[in-house]
């Protein structure tokens, strides 16, 4: 049997705001249709690490591959790179002034230069996926929470991504709204989609992960498959954080 | 309540037409500034000169739009690579901005016919148009600008990590959220412009002021100016009720939008 594609590889990245260290020598990898899930505390550098690999945020040291290409070196384009990435945020972040239509074709549209037809075709058969057909003509703000997070998820889907970054896409909302967005995750998942997911949700990451990340001070303290990290965790940072959560009633 | 505002306002204005009929000079001001016949003769001319002012508005409001609204943009690319059209973007502003708009007239208006470049246009009318449009650039771009900056940074990088460039998140998600929330500031500049274009009468454009100016020289009769502001009322005075409806109306929709 051959090696596993590598999809991405994150090797010695560093990151500091000022001088407060962010990321510190973060080493990660996600082979093609890996699911990665990173959990850790608020500040942990979760976020800042996603924004990273979609180069929307620059790092100070280390490398970053994606299918083998350094995305971190000065010569290569990073529109191109991102394009081939798609990145899901908290709070949304669809652009209000267009329609749901609008929204998911745009970059299809301008970036990879489809026509409108196919652009729109595309869109309409993402969103008869997930089951946001009526929605098409409709401007973000008449659609609940749970309904705009989907449909920034099918947004990135629309540029056919090689990668999935999501960051922490459930908590802005409400509880009852968290588990279609989770359902939709997983149908990713099925589909084979590769992913590295920031997320509190440990009921979540314990069933849908190949593999969990903890973060701590902007490193990964440890990983493995989410039944050994969630239930036998070995070092004591984590086992300490996984306390706390339980404490927390969240696992 | 509708009452009192009635009656308090009848009482207030009567009490100030009392007071300027009964002055001593009343009869001579009203021959001086509100004679009907004066105001017969000159108002073909005020009128045809206003029409003017009108045209010149429009084609210089629809030019300035177009080029504030690129030095904003410029002003709002970031990284290295941009720098020298960001400074470009600053020192024009900047530099216009310090210069009072008669002087500007003035200069451009005078100065370059002056000059005789051949293939340059010595019209007065072309570089007072031109004064009007490189003095308002420089405020509209920062009336833009103040919209963009309220578009909230998740926007810029939403459409950055679909893969837009700059300009396309510019283009298609940032400028177009930014005019929706400077269009009540938009339509006051308007207001503003509307009534400096009047400015270019210095350079001897038969404009509306200009032909009161004219009038006023030959009969000593200041009733022209009156006709002129009339004219100039009727046009802003509409826009001002409108601006302040049409904001109204973005302030209630953004309420209801956030509750």
């Amino acid at each position: 049997m051959t090696e596993p594609h590598s999809r991405l590889r994150i090797v010695g990245l560093s990151k500091t705001f000022g001088d407060l260290p962010v990321l510190a020598d973060v080493n990660l990898e996600l082979r093609a249709h890996e699911v990665v899930c990173l959990i850790g505390a608020s500040g942990s550098g979760k976020s800042t690490l996603l924004k990273a690999v979609n180069l929307l945020v620059p790092i100070d040291q280390g490398e970053i591959f994606l299918d083998y290409l350094a995305i971190t070196s000065p010569e290569v384009d990073a529109n191109q790179v991102r394009s081939r990435m798609g990145i899901v945020f908290q709070s949304f972040n669809l652009f209000p002034h267009l329609t749901i239509l609008d929204n998911i074709t745009l970059a299809p549209r301008k970036v990879l230069k489809l026509d409108r037809a196919a652009a729109e075709g595309r869109a309409v058969e993402l969103l008869g996926r997930f089951d946001l057909l009526d929605k098409v003509k409709d401007y973000p703000d008449r659609l609940s929470g749970g309904q705009q997070q989907r449909v920034a998820i099918i947004r990135s889907l629309a540029m056919q991504p090689e990668l999935m970054l999501l960051d922490e896409v459930t908590s802005a909302l409400d509880p009852v709204l968290v588990g279609e967005v989770l359902e939709c995750i997983r149908e990713l998942k099925g589909q084979g989609m590769t992913m590295l997911i920031a997320t509190h949700e440990m009921g979540f990451a314990r069933n849908t992960a190949d593999r969990v990340a903890f973060l701590h001070g902007g490193t990964v303290w440890e990983q493995g498959k989410p039944q050994r990290v969630l239930g036998e965790p070995e070092r004591p940072e984590t086992q300490d954080f996984l306390g706390r959560i339980i404490q927390a009633g969240r696992l | 309540m509708v009452l009192i505002s009635t009656l308090s306002t009848v009482v207030f204005v009567g009490v100030a037409v009392w007071a300027v009929l009964s002055s001593e000079t009343w009869p001579r001001v009203r021959e001086q500034f509100f004679s009907a016949r004066h105001f017969q003769e000159v108002w073909p001319a005020v009128l045809s000169g206003f029409w003017l002012d009108v045209q010149m508005f429009v084609v210089a409001e629809v030019l300035i739009l177009a080029a504030a609204l690129i030095v904003a943009a410029a002003r709002s690319l970031r990284g290295p690579v941009f720098f020298p059209i960001r400074t470009l973007a600053v020192v024009y502003v900047d530099l216009v901005r310090g210069i009072p708009l008669l002087l500007m007239i003035l200069v451009l208006g005078f100065g370059i016919p002056a000059l005789d470049i051949p293939g340059v246009p010595r019209s007065a009318l072309f570089w007072g148009v031109t004064a009007l449009v490189i003095s308002y650039t420089a405020y509209t771009a920062e009336i833009y600008r103040a919209g963009i900056e309220s578009v909230h940074e998740s926007q810029r990088m939403s459409a950055q990590s679909l893969g837009l460039t700059q300009v396309q998140s510019l283009r298609h998600v940032l400028v177009p959220q930014a005019v929706r929330n400077v269009v009540p500031a938009l339509l006051s500049s308007f207001v503003s412009l509307q009534k400096d274009v009047a400015l270019v009468f210095v350079l001897g454009v038969r404009e509306g002021v200009r032909e009161a100016q004219i009038y006023n020289a030959r009969t000593f009769n200041y009733t022209g100016y009156i006709a002129a502001t009339l004219l100039f009322l009727a046009v802003s005075i509409p826009v001002a009720r409108f601006t302040d409806w049409y904001g109204q109306r973005v302030r209630r929709r953004r309420q209801a939008m956030s509750s």
